[in-house]
């Protein structure tokens, strides 16, 4: 279980969150909302440690493996798909499954692009390895940036297929989005982000 | 205490894997590095250039400049297509990522030191045993360059500060590391007592242990904004 009690985090004299509670069980998929800059990717940083916050806590069951993927890239340019995987598994301190990898390219409809270096990729090709990642790295909690930006109505439906199979082998995933009516269909809890405080709703 | 050996030679097996991989990779630094001797062997006399002490300021000057650019190849890897984020958001400890880099710096930055002495020992006919008694020398110096270098790029790459704060005050810095290995390395070359360099080994290995025990410290709160 995911908690967060009191956290504030301000940049300058900017407060971006404001004394945010937030708990989130094993699981569950939750989306985040908001408009541009209220806090929705500094939130993300803050639970997954990237960001220090000014005050608050976060805190995880123990033993929890979590995923944090930015709104960018997330690659090394010069390394094919398979390459980029391998070197983040070893900065995980994990192992790849080959089976899995190539079943995931071809869910994800990318196999012709596996000897491609990433940096030819287009953008939409580049938020489907992201996916590739998170489908092949062990984590209990994914923390996902705008996983629906750059997708195609079909890269939208097999994010979300895989979302929903994710979730049914007991993983957690927040991700923020601006795409709120694609996102309901999937998640078990939205929040919106309004004047540096969150503003709850069960979908 | 083993799978932290395991996890460190994986980590370091990573760093050596994206420098081959890398458009930013040593052929680069090395190219450079030669670049530099080529200018000093045709721009002197050839009475010069067989001056062993202006070989080894140049050698030094190429070193710093060179771990300079190692250090910024291997952060702007991470950073060009924002990777970072999800390789500090990993639950290893991110001081052996720190170490990580610094062995396989080091021991890269070594190689380049090797290739400017043998390109030098090659024009000069320089007794080729040199080489292999400036080894310790450069992997001592190293440390310290490459460990505060870490340190100092960090601290000069926030969003705050600004990225050519690096060389400014990476320089100063490391000026007592460069005095001292100069001395050092001239010394071994025109192959003089060694007891009477033993005050410059210690202010190396000072540097050295300085830069590891400060980079396992501070590499986890510094790589976080």
């Amino acid at each position: 279980m995911l908690t967060v009690k009191n956290l504030r985090k301000s940049f300058s004299s900017t407060c971006v969150l404001n004394d945010v509670c937030f708990s989130m069980d094993v699981g569950k998929i939750c989306a985040i909302s908001g408009s541009n800059g209220c806090g929705k990717t500094t939130f993300l940083k803050c639970i997954s440690g990237l960001v220090s916050y000014d005050s608050g806590s976060v805190e995880f069951k123990s033993n929890t493996n979590f995923l944090f993927l930015s709104d960018k890239a997330n690659i090394f340019g010069d390394l094919t798909m398979e390459e980029n995987l391998i070197v983040l598994a070893r900065y995980h301190n994990q192992n790849i499954n080959m089976n899995q990898f190539y079943d995931s390219l071809d869910k994800l409809n990318i196999k012709e692009l596996k000897n491609l270096p990433l940096k030819f990729f287009s953008q939409g090709n580049l938020q489907r390895n992201k996916l590739l990642v998170a489908m092949n790295l062990n984590w209990d909690y994914l923390f996902i940036d705008e996983p629906f930006s750059n997708l195609d109505r079909y890269g939208i439906k097999i994010f979300k297929e895989i979302f929903t199979s994710l979730k049914s082998n007991g993983k957690s995933i927040i991700f923020s989005t601006h795409h709120i009516d694609e996102s309901k269909s999937i998640c078990d809890s939205m929040i919106s982000i309004k004047n540096a405080t969150f503003k709850s709703n069960v979908v | 205490m083993q799978p932290l050996k395991v996890m460190l030679s994986k980590l370091i097996y990573n760093e050596f894997y994206l420098e081959r991989k890398s458009s930013y990779n040593v052929f680069y630094m090395s190219f450079f590095a030669i670049s530099c001797l080529m200018f000093l062997l045709f721009s002197f006399p050839l009475s010069k250039i067989t001056d062993i002490s202006i070989f080894n300021g140049f050698l030094w000057i190429i070193v710093a400049l060179s771990s300079i650019k190692l250090i910024e190849n291997s952060f702007a890897r991470e950073r060009d297509f924002s990777i970072h984020d999800l390789i500090y958001s990993s639950s290893i400890d991110s001081s052996l990522i720190f170490l990580s880099k610094l062995i396989s710096m080091n021991l890269i930055l070594t190689v380049v030191q090797l290739i400017i002495l043998l390109v030098y020992i090659l024009f000069t006919g320089l007794n080729i045993d040199i080489a292999f008694s400036l080894i310790p020398l450069f992997l001592l110096t190293n440390f310290g360059l490459v460990g505060f270098g870490i340190l100092i790029f960090l601290i000069t790459n926030t969003t705050t500060s600004k990225s050519f704060l690096f060389p400014v005050i990476f320089f100063p810095i490391i000026i007592p590391i460069l005095i001292n290995s100069s001395n050092i390395s001239l010394g071994l070359i025109v192959q003089n007592n060694t007891s009477l360099y033993i005050d410059s080994w210690l202010i190396l290995l000072t540097f050295a242990l300085l830069g590891i025990l400060l980079g396992i410290n501070l590499f986890g709160r510094l790589i976080k904004q």
